[in-house]
């Protein structure tokens, strides 16, 4: 292997030597193969941990390679030469481990979405992307460059020139338009909505939409009203994924004219020809469709104007196919996944004892995604802030606003059982129950510091465990425990509270919940009622509709300052929308969070117009301070685990990480995975 | 005989218009919408209540939620009377016609191998056990029988896999290798394809034959006792024609009546074998709907399957008349 790599990087060399000999003085060394990626021209500060995977070079390479399934269709007159379809100057992947080879097929389950989205989605390529593990660096990717004014209010989009669509179309300024205007902002006639309602909370800057101006076909021009640090959101995320316009014009109301209603057209284009279930819709992915069995199957073949190559030339992707299987059960799934069948496995269900145990027999390995997940219960506030009549649910809606009562609900809660309950002791052990609450992630935008320690320190002893101190919280609150073993309020009525909790396939969540009932039952002496519903219908009857106290909320993501600041991510959907828009919309929080809410809330406003690393640093951990002293209480987290990633073990490339919160599924870079 | 069938039509269509509208009721009454599958989806996906007020009010307008439950069914069900059945929201917007069509060959395969599996090897038996009451075999055959009929077919799919995947290592599922999931008909992709097939077949049709053979033992049982069996012994005809020229016969009504039913049963009883098994056909379709939310292909499965029962029912009435003259001149 070190041979022929050898061999190919002399190659490489003697081919260059003779171009520049021809081509005069024009590329003198600037178009050797670059084996260390250049720094990204945007990115803010370098992190010693993280490996910037793309970059691009000031001069194409002097030759590329491309799968031998494209040569023989080149050869057979079918596709123009590789040097044809590649960008100008293609963005080079430096491989996480080593150059791979070509050939083979990537074999994936998608065990979620009869679409096979959970797996698609990793296809779609950005403008810019960011690094894993710590997130604090954005590359080009697709694009060019990005150039940032002094003021962060103007931020210049420069696309690759030469770049192709996997029709041979070229890739201009028209296709983020099309995604700007016509996906995001496209409003038809007769809905009660404006753009700005409509618009992705990325779009809104100092309560204006973002300004997008193209220059040329490889050029646009963004500016927002008031300074936006907080750009990464926009830039790195799918936001701004080309879409073809070429293509897409045909089904979009506003180009064509139909029988169908605009809203039918736009949520074609939306379900079915931005969700690779159109073979004919043209992509920037590794791989384009050729078969699509909705609900079983879809097979993939790469894609021959692919823009990215290797440090020697090689066009990605290496893997020849793509095969994604819907699995409509776990179980099955699991056993398929243990025999061995996949290369690949990301989601949920690689957070289970019996595939972690079998590793070795299914010729598999289990890798830590980093990043956290957790289970807990969220207060519903669509419960417990309506008017009751009766006085018994009116005492318990109070009590779920007293902080001192959800302190001695969350003391009775033991983290690490539940962890060990929900993904097995082996796999805690293997993972750790670190992190396990959706403020404790702790991300490149807080992280630890000597003004941080105390918060986090706070929030540890939050999470402790600890039932005596509970029991004498319950007492001191006045519920005591009368005959029937059960605490009761003053007036004599028992304390019960139901807890709702979905049955979702992929977790234990049943046993999760009824475990944790059990302990608050036999050691706080609180009566709790477990009400189950299926995922998605039941989230609107237990949470939306507000008929229970208590809702499970399982696997939630800790989004909080891993990226950013995202105050969404704080508490619940309304009451946040509530804040953002001064109190036009959403749901008015009762005054013990909207104080720090509010306050909180300011801060990210200053943090976001704030360029300075430093003075933002400080920023994100006093904001970070406030959340996690007054709305720590909101999510009870039951426990919680690292996710985990599984993969074949003759994939290579693959990297541990990879979780840095809104860019979680590029980072993987699965174009340069191969087979060996 | 002709009036009897035209009566029998005559009651379908009411009945079916009926079944439509209870089907969109029952659907409609699940809490929430297809919005909140959506909110629900993003929310697993990525951990953020990412849909604004804004946004959510444009997905309702999208999706025409809100508007009265009698406009919702007559607009789905006029089209569905021409064929117009909708796109499916839980399987990324497809037309329902093609994602049922797609389903349907394979089903009915499935269905009519089983069905042949189920006679071809339940009729033989039921008989040679009546026929031999109390003797060993039929001992043993019993045994079985009852052993087939109360293992739940999904758990003899579970046994398959796992049986299989210990032994041969690799996990029976789906119907076809990838490389022939689009490819045009050819010998190589039927080879494939039967290979893949007797699992389901044998798990299916394994309660079908243990029913099946109880049903006709009891039946033969009952018919063999008769004094024109006696009669035509005494004449002097052979045991062959004597068992199956006439009580054979007669015992098989109740399994013609049952067959009605079979066709819809297959379409939709297969529903778990086919989620465990990993195979594309009807069963998870409707599964799958239901759980979505997806009121359009639910409620043409739903409808189908009911279309399916009428006439299932339909034909074994005009078939049993016809074997049987008496139910005609009822």
């Amino acid at each position: 292997m070190k041979s022929l790599r050898v061999i190919s990087l002399t190659a490489a060399l003697m081919s260059l030597v003779l171009m520049s000999a021809m081509a005069g003085s024009q590329t003198e060394g600037a178009a050797a193969p670059d084996p260390a990626p250049a720094p990204a021209a945007m990115e803010e500060k370098a992190s010693g941990a993280d490996h910037v995977p793309i970059h691009t070079p000031d001069a194409p390479l002097a030759s590329y390679q491309e799968s031998p399934v494209l040569a023989a269709l080149v050869a057979a007159g079918e596709l123009p030469p590789v040097e044809e379809r590649l960008p100008d100057i293609p963005a080079v992947v430096t491989p996480y481990d080593r150059i791979g080879k070509h050939g083979g097929t990537l074999k994936a389950p998608d065990g979620l979405y009869t679409n096979f989205r959970y797996i698609t989605r990793y296809l779609n390529e950005g403008l810019y992307d960011i690094t894993a593990p710590s997130g604090t660096t954005m590359y080009a990717n697709i694009a060019e460059s990005l150039d940032i004014s002094d003021d962060f209010q103007t931020f210049t989009v420069h696309l690759r020139p030469g770049l192709k669509w996997s029709d041979g179309a070229p890739v201009t300024a028209a296709d983020v338009m099309f995604t700007v205007n016509d996906i995001h902002l496209f409003v038809e006639e007769g809905a009660d909505v404006t753009k700005y309602d409509v618009a992705p909370r990325e779009f809104k800057v100092g309560g204006e939409l973002l300004d997008f101006e193209v220059v040329d076909d490889y050029t646009i021009v963004v500016r927002a009203a008031e300074p936006f640090v907080s750009y990464k959101q926009l830039f790195a995320t799918t936001r701004l994924d080309p879409t073809p316009a070429h293509y897409l014009k045909q089904f979009h109301p506003s180009y064509t004219e139909s029988d169908k209603a605009p809203s039918e057209m736009i949520t074609e284009i939306k379900q079915i020809h931005l969700q690779y279930l159109d073979p004919a819709r043209p992509t920037l992915g590794a791989w384009m469709p050729t078969t699509v069995k909705e609900g079983d199957i879809m097979l993939l073949d790469r894609n021959p104007y692919y823009g990215k190559v290797d440090p020697e030339g090689n066009q990605l992707p290496y893997f020849d196919e793509l095969h994604i299987s819907y699995f409509k059960d776990q179980e099955v799934l699991k056993l398929r996944v243990i025999a061995g069948e996949f290369d690949w496995g990301s989601g949920n269900f690689g957070g289970d004892t019996i595939i972690f145990q079998n590793q070795e027999r299914g010729n598999y390995r289990m890798m830590k995604q980093g990043g956290s997940f957790f289970v807990s219960a969220q207060v519903n506030l669509h419960w417990a802030s309506r008017e009751h009549e009766e006085p018994q649910d009116q005492m318990l809606a109070d009590l779920l606003q007293n902080p001192e009562f959800l302190r001695a609900l969350q003391l009775g809660i033991d983290n690490e059982q539940i962890a060990a309950a929900m993904v097995g002791p082996e796999l805690v052990q293997f993972t750790g129950i670190s992190d396990a609450h959706p403020l404790l992630y702790r991300g490149a935008v807080v992280g630890d510091s000597p003004e941080s320690a105390a918060t986090w320190e706070f929030l540890r002893d939050w999470l402790r465990y600890d039932p005596d101190e509970a029991n004498a919280i319950l007492d001191e609150l006045g519920l005591a425990v009368g005959d029937d073993g059960y605490r009761h309020y003053p007036s004599g009525e028992r304390v019960e509270i139901s807890m709702g909790y979905f049955d979702r396939s992929y977790m234990h969540m049943s046993e999760v919940v009824a475990m944790q009932g059990d302990k608050w039952d036999q050691e706080l002496k609180i009566k709790v009622f477990g009400v189950t519903r299926p995922w998605s219908p039941g989230y609107q009857e237990l949470w939306l509709q507000g008929t229970v106290p208590l809702v499970e909320m399982g696997a939630g993501w800790g989004h909080w300052a891993v990226n950013d600041l995202n105050f969404n991510q704080l508490y619940q959907r309304g009451v946040t929308e509530w804040v953002e828009s001064g109190g036009s919309m959403g749901e008015q929080p009762h005054d013990g969070v909207r104080a720090p809410l509010e306050q909180i809330y300011e801060l990210i406003q200053e943090y976001q117009a704030t360029p300075d690393p430093e003075q933002r640093r400080l920023l994100a951990v006093e904001a970070t301070d406030i959340a996690v002293r007054n709305l720590v209480a909101f999510p009870l987290v039951l426990g919680g685990s690292q996710s985990t990633l599984l993969f074949h073990n003759r994939l290579q490339n693959v990297v541990e990480g990879g979780w840095p919160g809104f860019a979680s599924r590029r980072t993987i870079r699965i174009e340069q995975w191969f087979a060996d | 005989m002709i009036q009897y069938i035209l009566r029998r039509i005559v009651i379908a269509v009411p009945t079916l218009v009926l079944i439509s509208m209870l089907v969109f009721v029952l659907i409609d009454a699940m809490p929430g919408s297809y919005v909140d599958v959506i909110v629900a989806q993003n929310l697993a996906d990525t951990g953020i209540p990412d849909l604004t007020d804004g946004q959510r009010k444009l997905l309702e307008f999208r999706y025409g939620i809100g508007r009265p439950i009698y406009i919702r069914w007559w607009k789905w069900f006029s089209n569905f009377v021409v064929g117009e059945m909708g796109h499916s929201v839980s399987y990324g917007h497809k037309k329902i016609v093609d994602l049922i069509t797609e389903r349907l060959a394979l089903t009915v395969t499935i269905s009519f191998c089983t069905t042949v599996f189920v006679l071809l090897v339940s009729l033989p038996i039921g008989v040679y056990s009546a026929v031999n009451q109390y003797s060993t075999t039929d001992h043993i055959v019993t045994f079985f029988g009852f052993l087939g009929l109360s293992i739940p077919n999904f758990m003899l799919a579970l046994a398959f896999i796992v049986i299989s995947f210990y032994w041969f290592g690799q996990v029976p599922g789906g119907l076809f290798a990838p490389q022939y999931v689009d490819a045009p008909w050819s010998i190589p992709k039927v080879l494939d394809m039967l290979s893949r097939m007797w699992i389901p077949v044998v798990v299916l049709g394994t309660a079908g034959t243990a029913g099946y053979i109880r049903v006709l033992r009891g039946n033969m049982l009952d018919e063999l006792g008769r004094q024109y069996v006696v009669t035509a012994r005494a004449k002097g005809l052979n045991e062959v024609q004597v068992l199956w020229k006439y009580p054979f016969r007669i015992a098989i009504n109740p399994l013609i009546t049952a067959a009605g039913g079979l066709l819809s049963t297959l379409l939709g009883g297969e529903l778990i074998v086919s989620i465990v098994l990993n195979l594309p056909t009807m069963g998870p379709l409707l599964y799958v709907a239901v759980e979505n939310h997806d009121a359009f292909l639910a409620g043409a499965m739903v409808m189908l399957l009911s279309v399916l029962l009428v006439v299932g029912y339909l034909l074994a009435d005009i078939l049993l008349s016809w074997v049987d003259p008496r139910v005609r001149y009822e």
